[in-house]
């Protein structure tokens, strides 16, 4: 166990640029994909809250996404889109709707019908009732959707290296399939460092917004 | 609205930072080719794409392929090491122009891209094999040399305990459990195959990952598995080889499938492919990839050195 942390901290420090570029692919895959599912979610969930229909729909075809195996997922696309980045932050930007559709979509139809009368009552347009009323009402639901999903969103990076879109995942396989344990972890271990920044660091603005509203 | 402002501006400022280092990678040294090799002329202004697939043997003989052209043409090299060792997203992705060349087997070009029934004549497969790839603008090198077939394994401790030493040694015998990786179960040469052709009749059988069908072994998940005649671990004691007494096994000989196109691209890139023409026999190809899985080696240093050991760089 000590020699496994050894002889991983030596790949950190002898191969400190191999782990620096992947984890900056890893980031850009990531993050790219979490900002198309933040806005492309974000609408849909907000189509959800205002029809049924839409509702009905968005949810079946989210769920449908979300539950296709990745492997089988990258095996069709490639046809389409080829090998590299536009393949995996495709299939990543997929996966992170669920939590962003869902989420948004629950914020919103959870705001209090009274508000929204009163609101409505007060001569409020439809846009402004949008953007003033329901997304800062549905703001820490919001928030909370994007924060799981781009938690999720970084730890599936790890399998953007087998369409050769790079990523921690290069380190992750390449030490699994050369039965190198230590080059396995290392990858690994910086993937959850990863997450969880990301975790924290949302944590910090989703508290921050919650309490601005409480008070 | 501030919030919602602020949390888009989150977003951004996740994604910007993150662009600069992704963005890099193509921006190569501008400069690396200076004026020495005015013979070359029309150089290509484009990067030759090396491929291989994510285990040990395919990660040293795409590094192999990389360097073998960057020393011996003026052209430069991307790899694409690594991808998803299911044969057809490498196939797709050559076919499409995504990447020009990779190194894979005879066997598994004919039976699990092509979908070709079993050929005994190794010879004739072979043939066959340019014949239909060139239909698909695509090309075969001569062969490495060996042959990376497949192995019928066991713990050795157990073969000896039960007299197994040929794989008909095993028909009557459905209480062992048949390890092997997912595509192996399925393809027209795997476990269907080889069973009717042996009359195995194992009651169970346990799918694994490649890279993890030995340590399947080791924990006794299952008792027989379908190595690969190089893998290193065949060199450990504690395993036993079943030899192939009725010679089922299709010949899986490695070489490079490369582009024709990219081959008229790039005039000096058959010339530096050739050198590998028998240059790896299976002795060699056995103690790379040993001195990668066992030993630890890093696969860019041990193929540096093979090359630099047979005067190939």
């Amino acid at each position: 166990m000590l020699d496994l942390a050894r002889e991983v901290w030596r790949l950190y420090t002898v191969r400190t640029d191999f782990f620096l570029s992947l984890l900056g692919q890893h980031l850009y895959l990531s993050a790219v994909s979490i900002a198309i599912a933040f806005f492309l979610g974000g609408a849909v969930g907000v189509a959800c809250a205002r029809n049924q229909a839409v509702k009905a729909v968005s949810m079946a075809v989210v769920n449908f996404l979300y539950t296709i195996p990745s492997i089988a997922f990258f095996g069709v696309l490639i046809a389409f889109t080829g090998i590299g980045d536009t393949t995996a932050i495709i299939v990543l930007s997929a996966y992170a709707l669920l939590p962003m559709v869902r989420n948004t979509c629950t914020g919103i139809s959870n705001i209090d019908p009274d508000v929204m009368e009163a609101a409505a009552g007060m001569g409020t347009p439809p846009l402004a009732l949008l953007w003033r009323i329901q997304l800062p009402l549905a703001l820490p639901m919001i928030l909370t959707g994007l924060r799981n999903m781009s938690v999720m969103v970084v730890a599936t990076a790890g399998i953007a290296a087998f369409v050769g879109a790079g990523g921690l995942g290069v380190a992750i396989w390449r030490g699994i399939t050369t039965y190198n344990l230590a080059m396995a972890v290392a990858g690994s271990l910086l993937i959850a460092f990863l997450a969880l920044s990301i975790d924290f660091l949302l944590g910090i603005w989703e508290k921050k917004f919650t309490q601005r509203w409480s008070s | 609205m501030k919030k919602i402002v602020t949390a888009l501006l989150l977003i951004l400022v996740l994604a910007l930072p993150a662009c600069a280092p992704a963005a890099a990678p193509p921006a190569s040294p501008p400069a690396a080719e200076p004026a020495a090799e005015p013979a070359a002329g029309d150089q290509p202004d484009r990067k030759i794409v090396v491929s291989s697939k994510a285990h040990t043997e395919q990660y040293l003989l795409g590094e192999i392929l990389a360097l073998v052209i960057e020393n011996n043409t003026v052209y430069q090299v991307e790899r694409k090491i690594g991808l998803n060792p299911a044969s057809d997203i490498i196939h797709t992705a050559l076919l499409n122009g995504e990447i020009d060349l990779y190194p894979e087997y005879t066997g598994t070009g004919w039976l699990n891209i092509l979908g070709q029934e079993p050929l005994a004549d190794s010879a004739v497969m072979n043939e066959r094999l340019q014949e239909e790839y060139g239909k698909l603008g695509l090309w075969w090198s001569d062969l490495y040399g060996f042959n990376n077939t497949y192995a019928l394994t066991m713990r050795r401790e157990q073969a000896e305990a039960e007299g197994f030493t040929q794989v008909s040694d095993l028909v009557g015998h459905p209480e062992l459990i048949f390890g092997a990786n997912p595509d192996y179960m399925e393809r027209a040469d795997g476990y269907p195959g080889l069973a009717a052709a042996y009359g195995l009749n194992f009651a169970k059988t346990f799918e694994v990952d490649i890279a993890l069908k030995y340590a399947a072994l080791d924990q006794e998940e299952c008792d027989v598995i379908n190595g690969f005649s190089t893998d290193a671990q065949l060199h450990l004691p504690q395993y036993a080889i079943l030899a192939d007494d009725l010679e089922y096994f299709t010949a899986y000989y490695a070489a490079t499938v490369c582009r024709l196109a990219a081959l008229e691209e790039f005039p000096e890139l058959a010339g530096a492919l050739a050198l590998l023409d028998g240059a790896i026999s299976e002795d060699e190809m056995i103690g790379m990839n040993y001195a990668v899985e066992v030993d630890q080696r890093d696969y860019e240093d041990v193929a540096r050195e093979f090359l630099a050991g047979k005067g190939l760089i």
